[in-house]
């Protein structure tokens, strides 16, 4: 029996990896796999809000910022030094990582809504300096002329090529979450998520780990920032607003607050989807709004959470007879 | 936990191949049809801010470019095929309009585009366009937007500078000399009250107070009583129509009595409308076509537009609408009808008169420069003639 | 000009803007207090409202061109009646995660904004001010009569709130069940019925704060998001529930944005704006009046 399901596993395993790296070829245009592309980049995104928020409990809005953090440093870099990614990589990582832990400073003090706000305000903050300080940053016209990066003399210039590069960031950037989770840390995030006294009481350093976890959300959308300015060749302030904040906590909602595969099921589902119904325009986002809503107050877990209820309870329960149970408590009360 | 990752890896597998086919469904051909056949129609697409904020600027090239590809199709289109309109919302976001080229360039393959009439989305889509070897249409002002070594993209209106130095010009020969800049921080308004700036510099003028504004602001009362304290002789405006509208009336308002100018977004019906008629009475600015000029092809544009859209012509159509007419002829001549030929047409093009005056199509792929001093008389834009 | 006039100028304009945002913040807390639900798509409430009156207004129904203030009234009603809808259709939602109040909102945004695009087109228009585009001078300040009726009109509603709120039965009743569900529930207070209303009250107020705006803004279908997120930054920043402290938040943020503007850098005015919010909230991290400790887990 347990062999037969871990040999289900490994087909599953193989035709999911075939898929993923044939999939420049099977794709019929480029565009399909430009979308696919972003898909990517969202889910790092959304791998990092998951870390921060749905293991940790620390709401952060600023994803957009550390996001900007990584493509300016990339984009200035090669624009002005001729630096490749190779290098960008890394000091993107570093910088939207030290961006991620200074933003979490104020969660030692203000908590839930309170915090929505500043991670916000900080956030704008950074896009205004952005804008304003136009001998560094090129002001709003932003920063063209990045160019896509070269491995060993083969350019990696197409949507095509870039994939394998996107396709190996997020799966580095999985199983790295993988091991974070399986590591103490990880347990010592969970236990801060579901109440910040016990695990204070449990002699867990709760600051440092608030920090920790907010660090590793802001190089992860550093990464996605890197590998954005690289691919596009294009930057320019109005593309880390809070929107992109938003419609990565949305991806991760609909995939699954708190799950790692979430992440990766609501990154590739959202824009597939919206992609799909572009033709509609206006419906396609008053349809993404409904959808939004019917998540929220009808299956909270996002589509994990309705995948692990179906194989909880074999028989068919209608998901509002239930009472909504809370998944990723975000904060244990509203007022410190 | 290992189960919800085969479901999802399956879920990965699932997507990626619904994603293989859908979205190119509506292409009629099979890849070994042939493509060219007659009556097979020839595609423009058109990439624009189509909700949001900057809805104005995309519902006015739509218009104007479908009234110039309709006026041709009536008349039998382009070699024998007639042509078709696609149009996408980027919703003024860069990031969108990236995906949106990739989008036209490699699943609609289509012979040209117009992609956008916002200048930081325009120079994101440079790079693509660039790659595909497809002709790019611009009516957004950035100067930058030439400057990027691209054969391929194609202003169809003169740049930024032509709008403030002609405006500038005329005001310091009328004798004014000082001047306060007030600019939003978008590309647009930033570039413009840069040109401004340069453009006073030219005259050995500084500009007395210079303030900014963020896009979604509607009070404006900080930065207008301090630039009153510097008791400036003209106020610029460099903003969308909207903002400068509400600019212009709560400076009037503040008891600010000298003379209010600016440059495109100002030359039109929807920043008289915000600033009521009263207000901007007697505003300068500067644009190369005004719907009542006088000319007998202006005249049927305006009559045209009209009949068609059931609102007055303003000047993002009719730039939109030269453009395209750009862009007909080239394709006239481009043989074979490929996007690569229709660019290398579009260079050739040289003294053609259009609604905005004569066309030359430069190697950078500006086409027209030069702008002419108006005033808004009576809450209509009109040429400016004197006292 | 002098100094002083140029202050109260600049003061003046940040209390008109300052006004509409506390009338938004307002929403904010009146649905926090009852429900425990943070609301991000009041700032498309506050625009579905403005479209509710000003379509009267212009004669956007059968033609019909109603004079401002019934126009005004008629955008109230009927958002108030948009206001019992979703009532009903979040009360799942109250007292819930804070995330997922965040996105369920945040959907009904995007909901009530293109349906707004749909029905109304995205392009908008400006409004002509009833009462004319001639200030009042008074000793060298500017002051417009629709800013006073403005300032004039928030501070009745504000006022008007305070006294339903203190005095009123179906008030107290509302206070009650905001301040314990189970107790008033207990004590035969109709919880759910108090809930709706005020939602609706919230949803009220974000029309007037519309109707009060739409004369001296442009009305489109995007302005919502703007103003909403002011209107949220205003709302914390006085404190969480806190009916006096949305009214501090509002006129504080709106001061602070036109005195940045004005006197210290106009670019960074948003950017100073919120640094400042920030830093009250590090001093108290319950806003500047965050006297109401809503707990409700």
């Amino acid at each position: 029996m347990k062999n037969q399901s871990s040999n289900m596993k490994r087909i599953g395993l193989g035709i999911a990896a075939l898929v993923l790296l044939g999939f420049p070829l099977i794709a019929s245009t480029r565009y399909q796999v430009h979308i696919v592309n972003m898909a990517g980049l969202y889910i790092l995104m959304s791998l990092g809000i998951n870390l921060a928020m749905g293991y940790c409990g620390q709401i952060n809005l600023a994803l957009g910022a550390f996001m900007a953090m990584g493509a300016y440093t990339a984009a200035l870099l090669n624009t002005r030094m001729g630096v490749p990614i190779w290098i960008n990589m890394p000091l993107g990582m570093i910088l939207a990582g030290i961006t991620g832990a200074l933003i979490a400073l104020p969660m030692l003090k203000v908590k839930s809504h309170y915090l929505a706000l500043v991670t916000i305000g900080l956030a704008e903050t950074i896009n205004i300096i952005i804008v304003n300080e136009t001998w560094f940053t090129e002001g709003p016209l932003g920063i063209s002329g990045i160019k896509m990066p070269e491995l060993f003399g083969i350019p990696i210039d197409g949507a095509e090529r870039f994939y394998y590069l996107v396709l190996i960031c997020v799966v580095v950037g999985y199983l790295a979450a993988r091991q974070i989770m399986n590591h103490h840390t990880g347990r010592a995030f969970i236990a801060i998520r579901d109440s910040d006294v016990a695990a204070r009481a449990m002699g867990i350093n709760v600051a440092k780990y608030q920090i920790m976890a907010n660090a590793i959300c802001g190089v992860y959308c550093g990464v996605a920032g890197v590998l954005y300015a690289h691919m596009t060749t294009y930057i320019s302030p109005d593309i880390f607003e809070f929107k992109t904040a938003l419609f990565v906590l949305t991806m991760t909602m609909i995939g699954g607050m708190g799950s790692l595969a979430g992440s990766v099921v609501g990154g590739l589902a959202l824009p597939l989807t919206l992609e799909y119904f572009r033709a509609f325009k206006s419906w396609q986002l008053v349809g993404f709004g409904l959808a939004i809503m019917l998540v929220v107050l009808f299956f909270p877990g996002g589509v994990i959470g309705i995948a692990r209820r179906l194989e909880q309870v074999r028989g068919l329960r209608l998901p509002w007879a239930r009472k909504p149970e809370k998944p990723a408590q975000t904060e244990a009360s509203h007022v410190p | 936990m290992k189960r919800s990752l085969v479901f999802a890896l399956l879920l990965v597998a699932v997507l990626l191949a619904a994603c293989a086919s859908p979205t190119a469904a509506p292409a009629p051909a099979a890849p070994g049809a042939a493509p060219k056949a007659v009556g097979e129609p020839i595609k423009i697409a058109i990439i624009a801010a189509m909700s949001g904020t900057n809805a104005v600027l995309g519902d006015w090239m739509k218009k104007g470019v479908t009234l110039a590809v309709e006026e041709k199709n009536k008349a039998g289109g382009i070699q024998g095929r007639q042509i078709q309109v696609i149009v996408y919302d980027d919703e003024a976001d860069p990031t969108k309009s990236v995906g949106l080229a990739q989008k036209v360039a490699s699943e609609d393959k289509v012979m040209a585009a117009w992609a956008t009439s916002n200048s930081t989305s325009a120079l994101a889509d440079i790079p693509i366009f660039a790659q595909y070897k497809i002709p790019q249409f611009t009516n957004g002002t950035n100067v930058d937007i030439t400057n990027k070594g691209s054969a391929y993209i194609f202003r169809a209106t003169p740049a930024g500078p032509s709008f403030e130095d002609t405006l500038i010009d005329f005001l310091v020969k009328k004798g004014m000399k000082k001047f306060a800049i007030i600019a939003d921080t978008s590309a647009y308004g930033k570039g413009e009250g840069d040109y401004q700036e340069a453009a006073l510099k030219r005259n050995n003028l500084t500009a007395t107070t210079r303030e900014a504004f963020g896009i979604d602001d509607k009070d404006f009362t900080g930065q207008l009583t301090k630039i009153l304290q510097g008791q400036p002789e003209v106020l610029l405006l460099a903003s969308s129509e909207v903002a400068s509208g509400l600019i212009a009336k709560q400076a009037r308002q503040l008891g600010f009595k000298g003379q209010i100018a600016g440059g495109a977004a100002v030359g039109t019906p929807k920043f008289v409308e915000t600033a009521t008629a009263e207000i901007a009475e007697g505003v300068i600015f500067t644009t190369p076509w005004l719907p009542n000029d006088a000319d007998a092809q202006s005249k049927a544009f305006v009559t045209a537009y009209k009949a068609r859209w059931n609102e007055d012509a303003e000047f993002h159509g009719a730039n939109t609408y030269d453009g395209t007419q750009l862009l007909l002829q080239a394709m006239e001549k481009a043989n074979p009808l490929t996007p690569e030929n229709v660019a290398a047409e579009m260079h050739k093009i040289k003294g053609y008169k259009g609604l905005q005056g004569t066309f030359n199509v430069t190697d950078k792929g500006e086409t027209i420069t030069g702008t002419l001093v108006c005033i808004v008389k009576g809450g209509k834009l009109t040429v400016y003639t004197g006292n | 000009m002098n100094i002083v006039s140029i202050f109260i100028q600049t003061l003046i304009g940040g209390i008109g803007i300052g006004s509409l945002y506390a009338l938004v913040a307002l929403g904010y807390s009146m649905i926090y207090r009852s429900m425990g639900l943070v609301n991000f798509a009041h700032g498309q409430i506050f625009m579905i409202g403005t479209y509710f009156g000003i379509i009267w207004y212009r004669g956007m129904v059968l033609g019909l061109q109603l004079p401002y203030a019934v126009a005004f009234i008629l955008a109230i009603l009927l958002n108030m009646v948009l206001g019992l809808i979703l009532e009903r259709i979040f009360r799942p939602l109250a007292n819930y995660d804070l995330m997922l109040m965040l996105l369920g909102t945040i959907g009904l945004g995007y909901v009530l904004e293109n349906m707004a695009v749909i029905i109304w087109g995205a392009e908008g228009f400006a409004v002509n001010n009833p009462l004319g585009n001639t200030p009042i001078m008074i000793s060298g300040v500017a002051v417009l009569p629709w800013t006073l009726l403005l300032i004039g009109v928030s501070a009745l509603l504000m006022l008007g709130l305070n006294v339903f709120l203190a005095k009123a039965k179906i008030g107290k009743a509302m206070r009650a069940a905001a301040a314990d569900r189970e107790t008033a529930s207990a004590m035969g207070i109709p919880v759910n019925g108090t809930n709706a209303l005020t939602f609706a009250i919230g949803a009220g107020l974000a029309a007037a704060a519309g109707m009060l705006a739409a004369p001296i803004v442009y009305v489109n279908p995007a302005m919502g998001a703007a103003v909403g997120l002011k209107g949220f930054a205003a709302f914390i920043l006085g404190g969480a529930g806190s009916i006096p402290g949305a009214i501090v938040g509002g006129l504080v943020f709106g001061v602070l944005e036109a005195v940045s503007a004005g006197f210290i850098s106009s670019a960074y005015t948003k950017g100073i704006a919120f640094v400042i919010m920030i830093v009250v909230l590090m001093i108290r991290p319950g806003g500047i009046i965050g006297e109401v400790t809503v707990d409700k887990v």
